[in-house]
């Protein structure tokens, strides 16, 4: 079936999750985002996200034991999944192709 | 690493709670983890009231999402059972049918009982004296105390004999019908006139365009239009003071125009388009009703 992509958001976090490997939680993930765009994510945005992107396949979590840095609460670790890999290689073709060709972008000239 | 107050470590309870109450995360709540590891930082970094200030701000940030995600997710499920249910219809066909027949004739008999109950308790809800006004009704009994015959109307006495009889009743107004011919300038038509008591206008809510409720009948030759009627004869016209020549099959009498009523309403148990006084009755149909039982 003709899935649709994912969103930018989404691509975003997965590629954020991919980066940081085994490292991936909540706190991580926002510093990569942010990083990575310049934009600082609420958390109750990034949790919704990532829920929602688990729910549909992309990633998988697991708790860890908790910490009392934490204030005794466990952390999350995010993983990508094999469908979510190929959810990025779609979006990564779909992007090669829809931008090939521009070197630069400028103002189209009448 | 400065060393912190205690009760600093901690960011502010309740909003932390909140968090944990709008994001279960089955029970780990590793978003609370998460934001408490930052706070922290941030206390270090900035100070303790900005991590605090920067806290309870994530926790406001956090409400829409709460409830954005709760839709989502209601969505999702809902489109499911919908699903569901189509499958199961496709699966069960002769079944299905049956039941939504049956429920679909269901429904529309409820709706239609409905209507015509609504319908018929909308009759004549329209009068502001409505919690004062009764009609008294006529039912013959036979010998043995079943009903013979029962119907709407009462003689014409009944009115004055009512009001002399029973304090409580403070006013009566007769209404009697009578098919004339009705002459206006060189129109001749045979129209159903009402004859009504003086104070009509003032027991029942039928509003009055032109002329007074309180004596636009009490003239014995004033003739009140509904305000179709006044259209029909006269145009855009005024018809006060206008004449119209009443004739019967052996009385003829002249009327003078004094006001226009609205149109009754539909869900109204009395219509006119013609209205006169009701001791015209002794010429239309004869003196003797007034005293007849």
């Amino acid at each position: 079936m003709d899935r649709k992509f994912i969103s930018r958001s989404e691509e975003f976090l997965l590629l954020a999750v991919w980066r940081l490997k085994e490292n991936a939680y909540g706190v991580t993930i926002r510093n990569q985002i942010k990083e990575a765009t310049g934009k600082t994510w609420a958390y109750g945005a990034l949790f919704v996200m990532l829920s929602r992107l688990e729910k549909k396949g992309f990633l998988t979590s697991h708790f860890t034991d908790s910490s009392p840095q934490r204030g005794g609460k466990s952390k999350r670790i995010f993983r990508l999944t094999p469908q979510g890999v190929k959810a990025l290689k779609e979006v990564l073709k779909a992007h090669e192709s829809v931008w090939s060709g521009i070197e630069e972008l400028s103002v189209p000239q009448e | 690493m400065k060393v912190m107050k205690r009760k600093y470590r901690h960011p502010p309870r309740i909003a932390g709670w909140l968090i944990q109450k709008m994001f279960p995360d089955r029970g780990g709540c590793s978003i609370l983890g998460d934001m408490i590891e930052t706070y922290r930082y941030l206390a270090e970094e900035k100070g303790l009231f900005w991590a605090q200030i920067w806290f309870l701000g994530q926790c406001v940030k956090a409400f829409p999402y709460f409830l954005i995600d709760g839709f989502h997710w209601r969505f999702h499920m809902f489109k499911n059972y919908l699903k569901i249910a189509f499958r199961i219809i496709k699966r069960h066909k002769s079944h299905s049918a049956i039941n939504i027949f049956g429920l679909s004739m269901g429904l529309a008999c409820t709706i239609l009982i409905f209507l015509f109950v609504k319908d018929e308790l909308s009759y004549d809800r329209f009068h502001e004296n409505l919690s004062s006004i009764y009609r008294p009704m006529t039912r013959f009994h036979n010998p043995d105390g079943s009903v013979r015959w029962q119907g709407g109307a009462v003689q014409v006495p009944h009115g004055p004999a009512l009001k002399e009889y029973f304090p409580e009743v403070k006013r009566y107004v007769r209404v009697f019908p009578r098919e004339l011919i009705v002459k206006i300038d060189d129109r001749i038509e045979e129209q159903e006139i009402i004859m009504a008591d003086a104070e009509f206008f003032e027991m029942f809510s039928f509003p009055l365009t032109q002329g007074n409720a309180a004596s636009v009948l009490s003239d014995y030759s004033s003739i009140v239009l509904s305000a179709s009627c006044a259209k029909k004869y006269f145009g855009e016209g005024n018809p006060i003071g206008r004449s119209i020549t009443l004739i019967s099959d052996n009385y003829r009498n002249d009327y003078v125009i004094s006001g226009v009523a609205e149109d009754p309403p539909p869900y109204s148990t009395i219509t006119f388009n013609l209205l006169i006084n009701f001791e015209n009755i002794r010429l239309f149909v004869g003196a003797n009703i007034l005293t007849d039982w």
